[in-house]
């Protein structure tokens, strides 16, 4: 009875625990290469706190998201924010406050005030309202028109 | 009194500034896109929008400007090529030329299109660039192409940026501007070999 009761608090204690330099990975179905069993790295998650809610998501401050292709050079998209939640079951990361993104290693820049949804699934990032994005380099190739 | 209503006046002057100022958080110095928005294309959008790995779409009152055009459309999807996903970019400090690092392979704009470019502007309901031929084709009920030398109304205009023709699938009205003027001068003379 007394060990049921001692592990019963430590799963409720363990439910709401806040953990300091919260860390999240999650890897690739498949190896890097057939010589490298090594499954490559999916998604990486950081934060500086993480706080464990009673709906099974975790509140994350300070949190830097890196999301990574499967031949493991560059990141795909890195999203740092200041407050967000994680959903380990859904795979997915959500907030309302300010996000700033990096993509395509720094050849799209986003700078979102209102939110954003992020699906590690299917690696879909919803930015909402209110988005300035910058992309390197311009969007039309250089000008050779001949009558400018 | 006086020293209160100057208060009060400083007070409301404040924040007209701030309300003046919808994208303060956008286009703070702190926002790493604000120190690079002059090296690239930057787009501001109402209704946020969606990444994926090779795709980006912007909803709703969508702008995008970029040192050689200027786009206002509701609906503007870009896509990337898969090839430069993970080159190695330079950085922005050392690259004085951002043309290497120009992936996107293909934008589509949908209604109330209106494009800027250097010397044509375009109005229609949907325009789509393909980088890799660098054609850029507008379609639409009512299609506008504008420039020096005059306006072509169609319904299927393609502007050859290469080339700098402007051709059309189906009918297409011109509109000459200015005046064709007459000589009655001789031709000069060919020149003897």
């Amino acid at each position: 009875m007394a060990v049921l009761l001692v592990s019963i608090t430590f799963a409720q204690l363990s439910k709401y625990a806040r953990t300091k330099n919260f860390r999240y990975t999650e890897h690739y179905d498949r190896p890097i290469s057939p010589g490298n069993p090594t499954n490559a790295l999916k998604v990486l998650i950081r934060g500086a706190e993480g706080q464990y809610l009673p709906d099974d998501q975790v509140r994350i401050t300070t949190a830097r998201i890196e999301h990574y292709p499967l031949t493991g050079k560059g990141t795909n998209l890195i999203a740092i924010t200041p407050i967000c939640l994680f959903d380990p079951n859904a795979h997915t990361l959500t907030s309302t406050d300010l996000v700033d993104i990096i993509a395509r290693d720094g050849a799209i820049l986003v700078n979102g005030s209102a939110g954003f949804r992020f699906d590690m699934t299917n690696a879909t990032l919803h930015v909402s309202n209110r988005v300035r994005t910058t992309i390197q380099g311009g969007f039309l190739k250089p000008g050779r028109n001949p009558n400018p | 009194m006086k020293i209160q209503l100057l208060a009060a006046l400083l007070l409301a002057l404040g924040t007209g500034v701030r309300a003046a100022d919808p994208l303060s958080h956008a286009g703070s110095t702190n926002a790493p896109g604000a120190t690079n928005a002059l090296r690239g294309g930057i787009i501001t959008c109402e209704d946020g929008s969606v990444y994926k790995t090779n795709l980006v779409i912007f909803r709703k009152n969508v702008r995008a400007a970029d040192s050689q055009m200027y786009l206002e459309c509701e609906w503007l999807t870009a896509w990337f090529s898969s090839k430069g996903t993970n080159a190695p970019k330079p950085a922005f400090a050392a690259s004085g030329s951002s043309s290497d690092s120009r992936d996107i392979d293909l934008i589509v704009a949908e209604t109330n299109v209106m494009m800027i470019t250097a010397g044509v502007q375009f109005i229609g309901d949907r325009a789509v660039y393909q980088a890799a031929d660098d054609v850029l084709i507008v379609t639409g009920q009512l299609v506008v192409a504008v420039n020096a030398e005059g306006s072509f109304a169609g319904t299927n205009i393609v502007y050859n940026r290469r080339s700098g023709e402007i051709s059309g699938d189906g009918p297409i009205t011109f509109q000459f501007h200015g005046s064709l003027t007459r000589s009655n001068a001789p031709l000069p003379a060919p020149k003897p070999k």
